[in-house]
This record gives structure tokens, sequence and C-alpha cells, in this order.
């Protein structure tokens, strides 16, 4: 529906805004700002932490999802085909499969194995478990747009029911991760 | 015509300061149509008739020559000779035999078709007959291609597949199919969707036309077009690639392509039912410039153009079809027409629209068009 055909997109008005950032950008000329309480190093240190996750985690979703035998097979082409009628709904899963495969192979993704994924996934959390540490939002007891990005990817690993659950498996390793999925899910997603 | 003077060359040595085959008397006896295997014979026999009635030589290669471009018009062959030859019971008398070799069409064909527009046509039309019967199966992507598309069409958007029968019945009596002078046409499509795929729908279309030479060289046409479709699956609304548009320098002159109907942030919506009609009235072009030559290709029009595009209620037949009577369009100009070849035409037309609805996006004045299809 976006015109770029990526998702997320808001439709406010007239206007239909698709990605995370073009949205910030959008919400923050509306007067609407999530970081107007951070410092400006607070607010770079921000970007970098969201800039790990596009390049950590957002591979390693796309190489579990698409890459792994098991996962793209059982779970994801299936998935991605339901809505269209036969042949589209194995033409197109596979036309996204390559798709994928061609981006993970131009960043070097493609050529590693399961365990060095893991392995990143764990470095990750590992850095946002420590800038977490006990308190309730990323930066202080207000979310940002970093909290936002954390939950939408780590709740989604955690609850999504999958042949191989490694990701799972290594977020609930930082308790302090999953009581943040926790807390956020009943502070705004509960009806 | 070698047979001719090798039977009868006492007759042609009397005759040699003023030979005119149309003093020799000919009957014809026998007309032979060889290689038909589909086409019915009725068409045929009514086709070759009129060569039976010529009693000189003359009259009857004239008339067997008609019949044969009658027949290469009838678009049922791809190939039609004559050959005329003496009457082989009995060499002695005035009779001969008119063979026609025909060679029918490939009932299966490939056509390429542009979705783009108005003219959903075939480039190369072909017949089974003049009956076609065909499957389609188009797979569409839809997409959003600017910032300012509407979100009623953005709901649409993404890949469907459409895999549809689609029969064509088509009656072409014209001498011409982009500037004739006389005959008519009758053109019925029937559509059936839901063959597998994911859109269910079925479409009826049709087109009639009829050509009247006048006075002067001048030609009068009227046309007459008209479709319906309906989901067949309750739940689903018909998507926007499948619905009908209106409006186009070719089909209802005045209004933009597309322009006519329902429109949301300025992106037509199209609808499940139309109906079209046009008066024309062709002449040559003023002072006949390039007589004989150029000057042929083009043609002087008057015309009016009336329709309508509105979505048809099946609970509310009757007041649906009122409607559609009641808020028509109509525009009337006139402009000149250049013919391109023979399967396109181009307009330049100065028109004036009469009625129009709110909503619609109107051309007044000097509109150009160039298409495969008109009315």
């Amino acid at each position: 529906m976006s015109s770029e055909g990526k998702v997320p997109f808001i439709h406010v008005g007239a206007f239909l805004v698709s990605e995370l950032d073009p949205i910030i950008a959008f919400v923050n000329a509306k007067g609407f700002a999530l970081t107007s309480h951070l410092s400006d190093i607070e607010r770079s240190e921000m970007r970098a932490y969201m800039a790990m996750i596009d390049n950590i985690l957002v591979n390693a979703e796309l190489y579990l999802a698409w890459l792994d035998e098991t996962v793209s097979s059982e779970v994801t082409r299936p998935r991605y085909g339901c809505p269209y009628p036969w042949p589209l709904n194995w033409i197109l899963p596979l036309r996204k499969q390559s798709e994928v495969r061609a981006r993970l192979s131009s960043n070097g993704w493609k050529d590693k194995n399961m365990k060095q994924v893991c392995e990143e996934v764990r470095i990750c959390c590992q850095a946002l478990s420590e800038r977490l540490d006990q308190q309730q939002y990323f930066f202080g007891d207000k979310p940002t747009e970093l909290d936002a990005l954390v939950f939408g990817h780590l709740y989604t690993l955690i609850t999504t029911e999958l042949p191989v659950g490694q990701f799972a498996d290594i977020i609930q390793q930082f308790s302090n991760l999953t009581n943040f999925c926790k807390h956020i899910e009943e502070e705004y997603f509960k009806d | 015509m070698g047979t001719v003077y090798a039977k009868s060359p006492e007759k042609q040595q009397q005759v040699e300061e003023d030979f005119d085959f149309d003093k020799i008397p000919a009957k014809v006896q026998r007309i032979i149509v060889e290689g038909l295997n589909r086409t019915k014979d009725d068409i045929i026999i009514k086709q070759v008739q009129p060569i039976l009635q010529s009693s000189t030589f003359q009259q009857m290669v004239q008339s067997s020559h008609e019949v044969k471009m009658r027949m290469e018009r009838l678009g049922l062959f791809r190939r039609v000779g004559i050959f005329i030859d003496t009457c082989k019971d009995d060499p002695a008398c005035d009779c001969y035999e008119v063979t026609f070799e025909v060679k029918e069409l490939r009932p299966v064909s490939g056509g390429i078709n542009t979705l783009i527009g108005n003219n959903d046509a075939s480039l190369f039309p072909t017949f089974l007959g003049s009956h076609s019967l065909r499957w389609d199966g188009i797979w569409r992507d839809l997409r959003a291609l600017s910032r300012t598309t509407s979100f009623a069409v953005r709901e649409q958007a993404g890949h469907s597949l459409k895999s549809s029968i689609k029969h064509i019945f088509v009656r072409d009596m014209r001498d011409d199919t982009i500037l004739p002078t006389t005959g008519s046409v009758l053109r019925l499509i029937q559509e059936y969707a839901g063959l597998g795929g994911n859109v269910e729908f079925s479409k009826q279309e049709f087109e009639l036309q009829f050509n009247r030479s006048l006075f002067c060289n001048a030609v009068l046409q009227l046309s007459l077009a008209g479709g319906v479709m309906r989901t067949l699956r309750a739940k689903d609304e018909i998507r926007i690639n499948d619905r009908f548009f209106l409006g186009g320098p070719l089909t209802l002159r005045g209004f933009n392509l597309k322009g006519v109907g329902p429109h949301i942030d300025g992106n037509a919506l199209g609808a499940e039912a139309y109906w079209l009609c046009a008066a024309h009235v062709y002449t040559a072009l003023p002072f006949r410039p390039g007589k004989g030559g150029f000057g042929d290709l083009f043609r002087t029009h008057f015309f009016v153009n009336a329709g309508n595009l509105g979505n048809i209620n099946f609970n509310n037949l009757r007041g649906s079809i009122q409607e559609m009577g009641v808020q028509y369009r109509w525009a009337c100009g006139g402009g000149i027409v250049l013919r391109l070849g023979r399967v396109a035409r181009m307009e330049l037309n100065y028109v004036v629209p009469m009625a129009v609805q709110q909503g619609d996006s109107v051309n007044p004045g000097l509109q150009f068009g160039i298409g495969l299809s008109f009315l």
C-alpha cells in the first residue's frame, strides 16, 4: 500500500508515510517528539543503538526466516504465500527468498552459519541489556523510538513459535530485556 | 485468361480490333471452395452467390474479385486465391468453373494484449470462424506509483491472478475497419473469471455500429456499446483492474481518458456498468486536397457522443438502470480523422462537453487521440 512497498506506514489525512525513520521525522515535524528530554549525546547514542538493531537483529531475523531451511520451508514461505492463489503462492515466496539471499550475500551474512548468527544476536542483546540495566526505559523514565524498536523486535522473537527457537532462548537469558517487553506490553498493549 | 485464348482462337481473330471481355458470354456453372475445414458452409454460400449471376466474362472476373475481397475481410482466412477454368463437363459451351483456394486461420493463436488505457484490444485479432474462445491467465501486480495515489486505490494494491474464459463473437460486414463507408459490425464479449486465480466475476460487453453512405461521399455512422459485470463472490468487490472505465479521445470525446465516473483524489475508480453511443458524419476534407492519394487518408467528421458509467445494484435493477439513463454525459464537436495503416486511427477534434457530472475530468476544446479501437 505504501509507495515504496515497505512497512510500517501511517496514514494521516492526505499523507502516507512509510518506514520508521520517515515516520519519526514526519511526527517530529508535526510537533511530537519522544526525544526532547534527551541531551545531544544521548540522542546520538540512541541512534547508534537503533543502527545496531538494523545491522544485527534485522539481518539475523532475515537469516532465520529465509535462509534457515527448516524455518523458511515450514513457516516463512507458506505464510508469505498464503494470501495468493496457486501458482503465485509459490512463485512470490521464492522470489522474496532470492531477494533476501541477495541482500544477505551483499553484506556477508549469507556465509555465516547458524552458530555465528546466534553469537551476533547474543552480542546485540548483551549490549542492549547493559544499556537498559535496571531502568524502566532505555533513557530514563520516558520511552523513546529505541524502546519501540527494541520491543518490536524482541517481543516478536520471543512470542513467535518456530521449529528453531534459538533466538528466543538467547533473549530469555537476559531477564531485564524480557521484563522490559512484559512491562511495555502491559503498559501499552493491554486492552 | 490464357484459357480463353486457347479455347477460342477463331473468335479472337474475328474480334481482334475491338476485343471486349464484356461481350463474351459466360455462365458460371460451378463454384468450388477448397480448404474449408471449420468454416460453416452457410457463410461461404452467401458470400459467393453474386458470381452465379454474371452473364459475361468480365462480370464473372469482376464479381469473383469482389467476393475474394469480401472473404478476406471476414477475417476467417489467411489467404484467398481465385482460379477460373472452363467447365470440364462440356468444353464447347460458355460454361466456367470458379475455384477459390482458401487457407483458414489456425484455431489457436497468440495475441498481444495491451492492458493500458481504454484500448484493451488485441493487436492481432484472429478468430476461429467469427467466434473466438480463449483462456486468459493474467498475473497482475498493482502498485501505488506516486505519493498522491489515493488510499482507495492503495487498498487494491498487490498481486492478483485472473484466470478467465472469454468468448468473443464478431460479425463484421463493414468495407473497412477504420474508415468504413458501408456495412455494420456486431461484437459480443462474454467473460467468466474464476477458474482458479483469485478474481471471480462475469462480464458482458457488446458493440454495434452501422454505416451508411449519404450524398457527396458523406458517411453516417451510428455506434452503440455497453457492458455490465458482476462479482461471483458476494464478499469481494470487483478489483479496479477489472472494472470498466469510460472517457477518452476515441470513446467518449470531450472527457479525459477514464475521466467519467467515480473518482477519489483524482484517481478514477471505474465502475461495473457502462453504456456509450455516438453518431458521426464523415466527409472528405474540404476542397479535397491530395485527392486520390495522401488526402484520402483523412476525413473530417462531426459527432455527438453520450455515455454513462455507474454501478448496478442487482437488487434494484430497474432503479439502477433508470439512474444510468438519467445522469448521462454528452458532448459534441468536429475534427479530422487520420487513418494509420489498417489498424489504427488518429483524431484531432474540437469538442464541447454539453452535460457533465460532478467529479468528471473534462477536456473541452482541442482533444487529440490515437488508438486501435474507437466508437
